[in-house]
């Protein structure tokens, strides 16, 4: 399953950024630094997915003690961390050119972002020092659950605060403000982004879970019936 | 199509469209490597213990 | 046979109690209230010390300075108990343990969050603001430093098994604070400009409810599970 989920996120992805990078027509307002949206908002998209994906793990670890949710927190994070910190470089390049400055901390969502990444950062700090497996599983755990109030602060922060940043383009009621051959390379790396993300999830959580098992007794049956 | 170097902001979409790229590799680059070592490790202990068992 | 504690009698021994300890070491209570006195003083000197721009400054300045000095007590609400192992007892004790956490807290914001407030008009008057800027100052930082205290404590149980957690606190818990912050200081600066307050004030007193509704539980969970 994973080959196919990397190979057709890839794909979508690959369709998306070019069609969106060379053929789509340019925005009669923002010019050509529109085609960055290509890439900002399916990182800033995946950014906030692996965040609630992240929480939701940690309520079912603790609530129903699943330990492989905790397998999924862990591999989850550096993910979304990167994906954070990417949305965050691309929100400050199309900012230069469109709002005339680099960083506007005025708007509110680009700070929520910033402490998404401080909150990933610190989870990762959290686990890193407690050597205790377990231990460390549940008290990040319920960092994480502490920190996803972060989450509806960023999405409601739009209509909070005033600010510069546009309105979504895409989740408007009437339908989505954008023109069709503008849209479908969006959707495209949207999606395509997502499932590169799924397959990088399974095979980091794999590995986790071959870390923690490696005690046990299926895990060496597995390994040495594929050598045979 | 569009010229390469012709659009405005050139600099700055090109500039965001690289260090996507660049993420993407690297995660892409530590989630095989990450898979990797494990099973190399785990594969080396269970070796050794049957060595052990052998001698 | 002993006797069973009603709730609040096993509240207020726990309350009691940690008041005392603090009011024995004197020194542990006025180290950051002068800190926080020196770092706010300074920032004069530092900069330019112009009348309209102290007063713009000044909101910010106190606010940041009040959550820095106030990161530097969090280390007091449980290590200290769980160096001499007061930690277990409270823990193994019939009483229920968010309420004791709970006592825990309004203890110590009484003994860090109460001296800050009764000397934060020294620092407005220092600042130039004028005495209606320093009473709303006063009640942002009466609800806020209340928030700080609940929300530090969820970081200070989350490293109670770790060594030198001091910087590790401040991470874990400095991107949770940040609307605290933002609205505290910005109520702040929207009464000096002559703009309605209430607003802010009814956040920082709705994060107050929130935090206090989640974080006694969320602390006690963490205390049982650090304490394994």
């Amino acid at each position: 399953m994973i080959p196919w989920l990397f190979i057709s996120g890839l794909l979508l992805m690959v369709y998306g950024i070019i069609n969106g990078l060379f053929y789509a027509p340019s925005d009669y307002q923002q010019g050509d630094a529109f085609r960055i949206i290509y890439v900002h908002v399916p990182a800033a998209y995946i950014s906030m997915m692996a965040y609630s994906l992240m929480a939701f793990a940690a309520f079912i670890a603790l609530i129903w003690r699943i330990k492989i949710a905790h397998a999924v927190i862990v591999s989850a994070a550096p993910l979304g961390a990167w994906f954070t910190f990417l949305a965050l470089l691309t929100g400050s390049l199309w900012g230069r050119p469109m709002w005339g400055t680099w960083w506007e901390w005025g708007d509110p969502r680009l700070t929520s972002e910033l402490l998404m990444l401080f909150l990933y950062l610190g989870y990762m700090a959290l686990r890193a020092s407690i050597p205790n497996i377990t231990k460390a599983d549940k008290l990040s755990a319920i960092l994480i659950l502490i920190g996803a109030i972060n989450i509806p602060i960023i999405h409601y922060s739009v209509e909070w605060w005033t600010s510069l940043h546009q309105g979504s383009t895409l989740l408007k009621s009437g339908g989505p403000s954008i023109a069709a051959p503008m849209l479908y390379p969006l959707l495209a790396s949207i999606i395509g982004l997502s499932l590169f993300f799924g397959s990088l999830l399974l095979i980091r959580t794999k590995a986790e879970v071959l870390k923690r098992e490696k005690h046990s007794r299926w895990i060496k049956d597995m390994i040495l019936g594929d050598e045979v | 199509m569009i010229e390469f170097f012709a659009m405005d902001y050139a600099y700055y979409v090109y500039i965001s469209f690289l260090s996507f790229i660049t993420v993407v590799i690297i995660c892409t680059n530590n989630a095989f490597k990450h898979h990797k070592i494990t099973l190399d490790r785990i594969k080396n202990t269970i070796h050794q213990m049957s060595d052990d068992n052998e001698t | 046979m002993p006797k069973k504690l009603s709730l609040i009698a096993g509240f207020m021994a726990m309350f009691r109690r940690d008041l005392l300890q603090y009011i024995k070491s004197p020194s542990q209570l006025l180290n950051p209230l002068i800190f926080f006195i020196m770092i706010t003083a300074a920032f004069p000197f530092a900069v330019n010390a112009e009348k309209a721009q102290l007063v713009q400054i000044g909101p910010g300045i106190i606010w940041v300075m009040a959550i820095l000095s106030y990161l530097l007590t969090l280390h007091h609400l449980y290590l200290d108990d769980a160096e001499d192992g007061c930690l277990d007892y409270i823990i193994l004790s019939p009483q229920p343990l968010p309420l004791l956490v709970l006592a825990k807290i309004c203890a110590h914001w009484i003994s860090s969050g109460l001296p800050l407030i009764i000397i934060s008009p020294i620092i407005g008057i220092i600042y130039q603001m004028q005495v209606d800027t320093i009473l709303i100052m006063i009640a942002t930082l009466f609800f806020g430093t209340f928030a700080l205290s609940l929300v530090g404590s969820i970081g200070a149980s989350l490293t109670i098994s770790i060594n030198n957690s001091n910087i590790l606190v401040s991470l874990l818990v400095l991107p949770i604070m940040m609307p605290v912050l933002i609205f505290g200081a910005r109520t702040i600066e929207l009464y000096q400009s002559g703009a309605t307050t209430m607003s802010g004030l009814y956040f920082i007193g709705a994060y107050c409810m929130f935090a206090l509704s989640f974080s006694p539980f969320a602390s006690a969970a963490a205390l049982r599970i650090g304490a394994d």
